[in-house]
């Protein structure tokens, strides 16, 4: 019997349950939502990763070398314009030929998911960011302002795309609002509810900035230049002459022009150039082939540099330009009898960055033309010519003189626009706010490449607009087939 | 090879002793095969309660209740046997059991006799399974087992296949859960040498898988490696040496002249078709027929003169150039292997040794695999009442693995298939010379020299880059287990048990600098690192009692299992010089990165058998498990099952039956889950670390909370009957019903929430068939055997319910009431024989109430692919699946051939699709011949006018998924004993083996076993290898 006792003794081992915590376990690629909202210092890591999205793919979604954060937004509604030529039908070949808009259709879906997953990212950062520990009021609300004019820009380039300008589509259906998270989808808003948001939410952080103002850390960072600058851009959209005025010279306070040379130096870096707003690139973070320079660069290996897609600039607008002009001077003619090309230099980054050259997204020269069209605008015609000599000089060789007046001012203004803010994203969209169409006849556009349908694209046609995404309509019950654009 | 391992574990037919008065009866108990002393066999005095078991030695001793008893002695695996008592001395020898049937089933945390096993499961033995010249044993798989359907598997050395039982139990692709020894494998499947296994055994119902719980639902397959036999102590060396090549064609492509010609015509008509007048047309064609090709002119005559305006090629010119690609891509692939097996006992003690290496070269270049394997495994008394078990296995592997992705260019299956023929692979100047490097060794054409531009797959050419880029895998495996059981008291076993996989998986992923897409940027390499460690360990509690004609098993324990992963990662490019390829090397960072993952479940679990008088049979089995992956509300949840047999033969009204040797009824029923669902942290909402601006650490929204998402549970129902008769013949038949509820799926959202989905557990499925297995013994002689084992099968797929109305998934659409496999897709309606065109069907509306467009319910031709309606086209689901084994042996030889097919399923044959185009730069299939021509105006292949949409994604493409293959052909030859020199060599064999011989499908070049659902694509072919083997025996 005491032999048969002492052959349980292994049975101990039955108990040699696992420990409480056994079945705890912790992601180590992420971070539970509690821990990312609990401090300001953690949602400002928030606001970076906001940042890096809107300069870089996002893996979950497959996207392709045409889809690498607003700039590739930005090239696709450059080409959308006379100004720019595109010689091969490749990556941004369809938006190009204004047909990579309809709901199946890769560039609204893109457009539309981009911004839309960076607006739910502020979003919780603008709802959060009042209950965080933070070391100040002012750290918390300048990170608040901040995550504000990053909502109102993603939506205001939405409404863009998305529906007509604002003047005469005021109670058109623009695109849905959402300021938390929600798993429910919303309805279209009316545009003018989404420009209400838009300028409410930069209003509210232009104050918010002023109040708390603090050193700006780094290039990517919004500050309240860049909220009035943006605001700007909204006033003008808005036709709202004055404000546009009154915020783009306040935005441009304490920057200066970049000169002759400096506009020449190739707009990949910026510690070289007196930019307001913009991103910082490198090696490890370039999206190499899917990237700007890539595609517009003719200095680098990229889609554009090793011929797969050479962007082009529009004989037209060369022609338009004065012989005096560093802008027109960095258009290379030297292969133009030989191959066609009107090789444009401003983007080069051959010289040292390369593939991890830097994004401009806002300039005092924007500023200044934004003010110089409203004043024109507003008939302070001498303000304006003032404005527009002060930045021709700083292109010119030679003192330059502005002596137009009335409408003839304002469409020079315009066409100073097309040439000082060539290949950054606004020929399309001021196209469509000056509800105007393009004619690419009597240029370098070749037919065959564009399409016959594209040649000649009249004002407020059905193309200047993506339609939702069938994604959309397939899942959010607010929007259906009769909300969407034709 | 009928050696049985005999193994001492539980025996269920244990005894209990009965002190009685009576006569003491003795004897030792042997193998009739190995002559050893057989442990555990128990021995009944007949028609009584009285027996014992036989010890280590054999031995058995009992007091006979009355003279002239009859004695009883059963043993799992050998035949039963009765004798009459005679004297006090009775020695038996019993016999292995006959005929193949397996009387042990190797099961879920144990063994049973295949007559007390009421759950649904195959073996497939070693002995099939060394028929085929696998590395990986999922490749050996397809067509042997009912009910389980496998793809064949990239053709690329060392791949495995994908494996459903029973069909698809989940959204996220599952696996099933893989067993080796024991315990769930976290180990490459690949590095198990095929040699090494002795058993495989596929659970398919509830009271097989039960006890896997939460991971069971897509099934279960157990590998039993090998163990030594008692007494017998022997050496084998197996050597195979065989040669590789296609086993399926490539599709018949047009030649050189006649792809000019056809491109001549495509540009003629589509200059027609701009409003050109004919001779116009045909002019332009001519001109600018090379240019469209990129400048290529493979003949020796001016450009514009290489094709006349009567689209015929110019008969003056000849030929510059005419590579084939495929040839100079395909090579003859080769597959060596030696390996030694020992295997015996010493003592107590048995062992198995194995070491084995094994060198694979693939059928392209730059693709291979080697592997250098060794196992040991051991079973010990340690003393008498505690056993040890203990396995060890180690494994390196090293494999070139060329780019596979379908749609890349780099991938030489996709390049070889479609680039026109025009296009040369090496380069040509304008003359025809082919262009050497300074080595002397031909330059590759890159689609640039000479002026020209390739406007296929331009600046690349796989066949010049795979030999300079690196796509190495290695991977390093150690495993463990381990075991003691304690015999505490009769029939009272208590275990404890342990195991470790160990796997490292190292990538190296290198670009080269010279050529191709990273020569701009002087190369670039990735390597990256997995190390995956799993551990598990259990403490099972086993008592088994009989009474009267009662038995009685019972099961308790506890298991933990963990795992976890790190992987590391890092990339680099800009080398200095050529031939560089480690990170050393490269000048400038593109990122590194580094992460650890764990999963663990924490498992409680028992089990009951039953039976009464060997007639009646139950089992229930119950495992609760608590798993990491999902919310501690959600996290523990149990699985059971349930089953019943019925052995009718047994009962007195079919004894007269003399034909009749077995006759079984089995029914089953339980509950099990699936937690692969993509994700190990499947509750908490996620910022994702890493959205790094420049220096600044970045986070991103990356999941939303889901703290109610559990696992995918299944409810599944088996019958079946089991029939053997005439000593000849065993026929299975089962039908089994799988209900999958819980799917999980990610649930599309508005994406203008931020998120494009979110993981929900919404769709129900069942899966539901039967399954006839027969072998039928038709000779059975000492000198003559022959024997043939057939399977038949079919699998029903049926949405039960879904979140939304439909979810559409590339080809195909999920809605109630269809199967996850039905092809939704546009329906093809011939060319306009006017015209030419391409025209599909689409849905005609009138204009409705109110405006709205309705349906009419008419279909109506249309010629603009966009307009088109997609509709249900059938399922690529065949009807009928199955295989077909036979064996043959007599007078040494042997001889054994193995077929499979598959009935009634559609595959879209994409790969025919993009080589039937109107004039797009890729090559075409002969069947382009019969295009449309105002001369051939009774033809569904549109004309050739390059439009993009006339070859576009359609019911077309369809093509009946039937196929027949020759799987195996083997040819064996056993020395006869008298010509070996006896004492030295015990046994020497040469074989001749062939695998994968033929393949019968709808269409030449087109293999429908690459794809469980219909669409293969760029995929590495299958290869057939013919081997010859030689196995000699000390």
């Amino acid at each position: 019997m005491k032999m048969k006792c002492l052959k349980m003794i292994p049975l101990l081992l039955l108990f040699s349950a696992c420990k409480k915590d056994f079945l705890e376990t912790e992601p180590t690629r992420q971070v539970s939502f509690e821990q990312v909202f609990s401090t300001t210092d953690n949602i400002q890591t928030v606001l970076d990763g906001v940042t890096r999205n809107m300069r870089s793919y996002y893996p979950a979604t497959n996207e392709t070398h045409d889809q690498f954060g607003v700039k590739s937004v930005d090239l696709a509604i450059d080409l959308m314009s006379e100004d720019i030529v595109v010689e091969k039908i490749h990556w941004f070949g369809y938006d190009y030929r204004f047909d990579n808009r309809t709901a199946n259709y890769p560039r609204p879906q893109y457009v539309w998911t981009m911004f839309y997953r960076l607006i739910n990212n502020v979003n919780n950062v603008i709802n959060s960011v009042d209950e965080a520990a933070a070391p100040s009021e002012t750290v918390r609300r300048n990170l608040k302002a901040r995550a504000l004019t990053l909502r109102a820009y993603f939506y205001f380039q939405l409404i863009q795309l998305f529906q007509h300008t604002y003047i005469g589509h005021e109670n058109d259906l623009g695109v849905p609002l959402y300021t938390e998270t929600t798993l429910e989808g919303k309805p279209r808003a009316k545009v003018s509810e989404v420009y209400q948001r838009i300028t409410a939410d930069l209003d509210e952080a232009i104050l918010l900035f002023d109040a708390n103002p603090m050193a700006r850390r780094h290039i990517s960072d919004i500050t309240g230049n860049v909220a009035r600058g943006i605001r700007a851009r909204v006033a003008l959209v808005m036709n709202d002459w004055k404000s546009a005025a009154t915020l783009a010279a306040a935005a441009r306070q304490g920057t200066t022009l970049m000169t002759a040379e400096k506009f020449s130096a190739g707009f990949d870096n910026y510690t070289e150039q007196n930019w307001m707003w913009g991103f910082e690139i490198n090696d490890e973070q370039s999206t190499t082939f899917g990237s700007w320079f890539s595609h517009m660069d003719w200095s680098v290996q990229g889609y554009c540099g090793a011929g797969y897609s050479r962007k082009i600039f529009s004989l037209a607008l060369f022609n338009r330009m004065n012989d005096a002009d560093v802008r027109k001077k960095l258009v290379d003619t030297s292969l133009w009898a030989s191959k066609g090309w009107l090789i444009p230099r401003k983007f080069s980054a051959g010289g040292g960055k390369g593939f991890s050259a830097d994004y401009v997204m806002m300039r005092p020269e924007e500023m200044l033309l934004i003010e110089a069209e409203a004043r024109a605008r507003l008939s302070e015609e001498t303000a304006a010519r003032g404005l527009l000599k002060e930045l021709r000089d700083k292109r010119y060789d030679t003192p330059a003189t502005v002596t137009a007046a009335g409408d003839a001012l304002v469409e020079e203004i315009l066409l100073e626009r097309r040439i000082e803010l060539w290949g950054e994203g606004f020929a399309a969209l001021d196209l469509k706010r000056l509800k105007r169409g393009i004619d690419r006849n009597n240029s370098n556009h070749n037919a065959v490449v564009v399409t016959a349908a594209a040649m000649k694209v009249p004002a407020e046609d059905k193309r200047w607009i993506y339609q939702i995404p069938q994604s959309e309509i397939d899942a959010n019950q607010q929007i259906n087939e009769e909300h969407q654009n034709p | 090879m009928r050696r049985r391992i005999l193994f001492l574990l539980i025996c269920l037919m244990g005894a209990q002793i009965v002190h009685g008065q009576g006569n003491r009866i003795s004897g030792i108990v042997t193998s009739f095969e190995t002559h050893a002393p057989v442990f555990g066999v128990s021995v009944i005095v007949k028609g009584t309660t009285v027996g014992t078991i036989t010890d280590r030695n054999g031995f058995y001793q009992l007091d006979l209740p009355f003279p002239e008893a009859v004695l009883a002695f059963t043993y799992l695996g050998m035949k039963s046997t009765e004798v009459a008592v005679e004297g006090n001395t009775v020695n038996v020898e019993l016999h292995p059991e006959s005929y193949g049937l397996e009387e042990v089933m190797v099961v879920a945390y144990g063994k049973v006799a295949r007559e007390a096993f009421v759950g649904s499961a195959a073996l497939i033995k070693s002995g099939r399974l060394e028929k085929f010249q696998t590395t990986n044993v999922t490749k050996a798989l397809q067509g042997l087992v009912s009910g389980v359907m496998t793809t064949s598997g990239s053709g690329q050395p060392g791949e495995g296949a994908a494996i459903r039982i029973r069909g698809i139990s989940s959204f996220n692709e599952v696996e099933p859960l893989i067993v080796v020894d024991g315990f769930p494998y976290g180990g490459d499947l690949s590095s198990l040498p095929v040699g090494d296994i002795e058993l495989v055994t596929v659970l398919k119902d509830a009271t097989a898988t039960a006890l896997y719980g939460s991971r069971a639902a897509a099934g279960v397959i157990m590998i039993t490696t090998r163990k030594g036999a008692d007494g017998a102590s022997k050496l084998e060396i197996n050597t195979t040496c065989g040669i590789s090549g296609r086993a399926v064609p490539s599709y018949q492509r047009v030649s050189t002249a006649q792809y000019y010609e056809l491109m001549w015509e495509a540009l003629r008509n589509s200059l027609l078709a701009q409003g050109k007048s004919a001779a116009e047309a045909a002019a332009l064609a001519s001109g600018n027929l090379v240019s469209t090709l990129g400048g290529y002119n493979a003949y020796q005559v001016a450009d514009n003169e290489l094709v006349g305006t009567d689209g015929k090629i110019n008969p003056a010119a000849s030929l510059l150039w005419e590579d084939d690609w495929e040839k100079e891509a395909f090579v003859t692939g080769y597959r060596r292997e030696v390996s030694l097996r020992a295997s015996g006992a010493i003592n107590q003690a048995n062992y198995f040794a194995s070491v084995s290496a094994l060198d694979e070269a693939g059928i392209v270049k730059a693709s291979d695999y080697k592997r250098y394997a060794a196992r040991l495994n051991l079973n010990a008394p340690v003393n008498k009442w505690i056993d040890l078990g203990m396995s060890l296995s180690g494994a390196i592997s090293g494999q070139n693995y060329p780019e596979n992705l379908a749609g890349s260019f780099l991938n030489v299956f996709k390049f070889t298939r479609e680039v026109p023929p025009v296009f040369p692979v090496y380069a040509y100047d304008g003359a025809g010379n082919r262009q050497t490097g300074p080595d002397g060794n031909p330059l590759f054409d890159f689609g640039k020299a000479f002026g020209r531009s390739r406007s296929y797959g331009s600046a690349v050419n796989p066949l010049a880059t795979a030999v300079l880029d690196k796509r190495q895998y290695t991977r390093d495996n150690v495993s463990a287990r381990s075991s003691l059981a304690f015999q505490l008291a009769r029939g009272l076993e208590f275990s404890v048990s342990g195991s470790v996989d160990y796997l490292t998986f190292n990538v190296l992923n290198h670009e080269n600098s010279q050529m191709g897409a990273a020569a701009s940027f002087k190369g670039r390499s990735t390597r990256k690192n997995d190390r995956s460690l799993t551990f598990s360990a259990n403490q099972l509690l086993r008592y088994d009692t009989v009474w009267g004609q009662h038995h009685l098993g019972a099961m308790a324990g506890h298991e933990s299992f963990s795992l976890k992963i790190n992987h590391l990662e890092a990339i680099r490019s800009g080398f200095p010089l050529p031939g560089l390829f480690e990170l050393n090397a490269a000048a400038k960072s593109e990122g590194s990165g580094s992460y650890e993952d764990n999963y663990r479940i924490e498992s409680y679990l028992g089990k009951v058998d039953y039976n009464y008088a060997g007639k009646y049979y139950a089992n229930v089995s119950i495992r609760r498990d608590g798993n990491s992956i999902f919310h501690q509300d959600r996290r523990w949840a149990d699985f059971w099952s349930a089953g019943v047999a019925w052995k009718i033969s047994e009962e007195e009204f079919l004894n007269e039956l003399s034909w009749l040797n077995t006759l079984r009824l089995k029914a089953s029923y339980g509950e099990q889950g699936n937690d692969k669902i993509g994700t190990y942290y499947a509750y908490q909402g996620l910022y994702e670390v890493g959205w790094n601006n420049v220096s600044y650490p970045g986070m991103l929204a990356n999941r939303l909370p889901t703290p109610d998402l559990t696992w995918e549970s299944l409810k599944s129902a088996n019958i079946g009957a089991e029939m053997k008769f005439l000593h000849r013949f065993l026929i299975n038949l089962e039908y089994y019903r799988k209900d999958n509820s819980n799917l999980l799926f990610a649930m599309p959202l508005s994406p203008s929430t931020g998120f494009g989905s979110v993981d929900a557990n919404i769709a129900q499925l069942r899966n539901e068939g039967f399954e006839l297995d027969i072998t039928t013994w038709l000779v059975k002689t000492p000198k003559v055997e022959w024997s043939v084992e057939m399977n038949f099968w079919n699998l029903k797929n049926r949405i039960m319910s879904l979140s939304q109305q439909y979810i559409i998934n590339g080809t195909k659409r999920w809605e109630v009431g269809r199967s996850v496999y039905d092809f939704w897709l546009q329906e093809y309606a011939g060319v306009n024989p006017e015209t030419g065109k391409s025209r599909w069907y689409k849905d005609e509306y009138k204009t409705g109430a109110g405006g709205v467009p309705e349906r009419t319910g008419n279909r109506i031709l249309t010629e603009k692919y966009s307009e088109a309606t997609r509709y249900y086209q059938g399922s690529s689901l065949p009807g009928l699946m199955g295989g077909v084994a036979s064996t043959i042996q007599a007078q040494g030889f042997d001889v054994s051939v193995f077929v499979n097919y598959a009935l009634g399923g559609r595959v879209l044959d994409r790969g025919y699709q993009t080589i039937m185009h109107s004039g797009q730069i890729y090559h075409w299939h002969q069947d382009i011949l019969e295009r449309w021509t105002p001369e051939n105006r009774e033809t569904t292949i549109p004309i050739l006018d390059r439009d993009q949409n006339a070859n576009a994604q359609s019911s077309r493409f369809l093509t009946s998924g039937d196929y027949f293959s020759l799987r195996n052909v083997t040819l064996g030859y056993q020395l006869p004993a008298n010509l070996l020199m006896q004492k030295k060599v015990s046994g020497l064999r040469l074989f001749l083996s062939g695998d994968n011989l033929l393949l019968a499908s709808a269409r030449r070049g087109l293999d429908p076993r690459q794809s469980i659902a219909g669409t293969p694509l760029d995929e590495y072919p299958s290869v057939r290898t013919i081997t010859f083997g030689l196995n000699v025996t000390f």
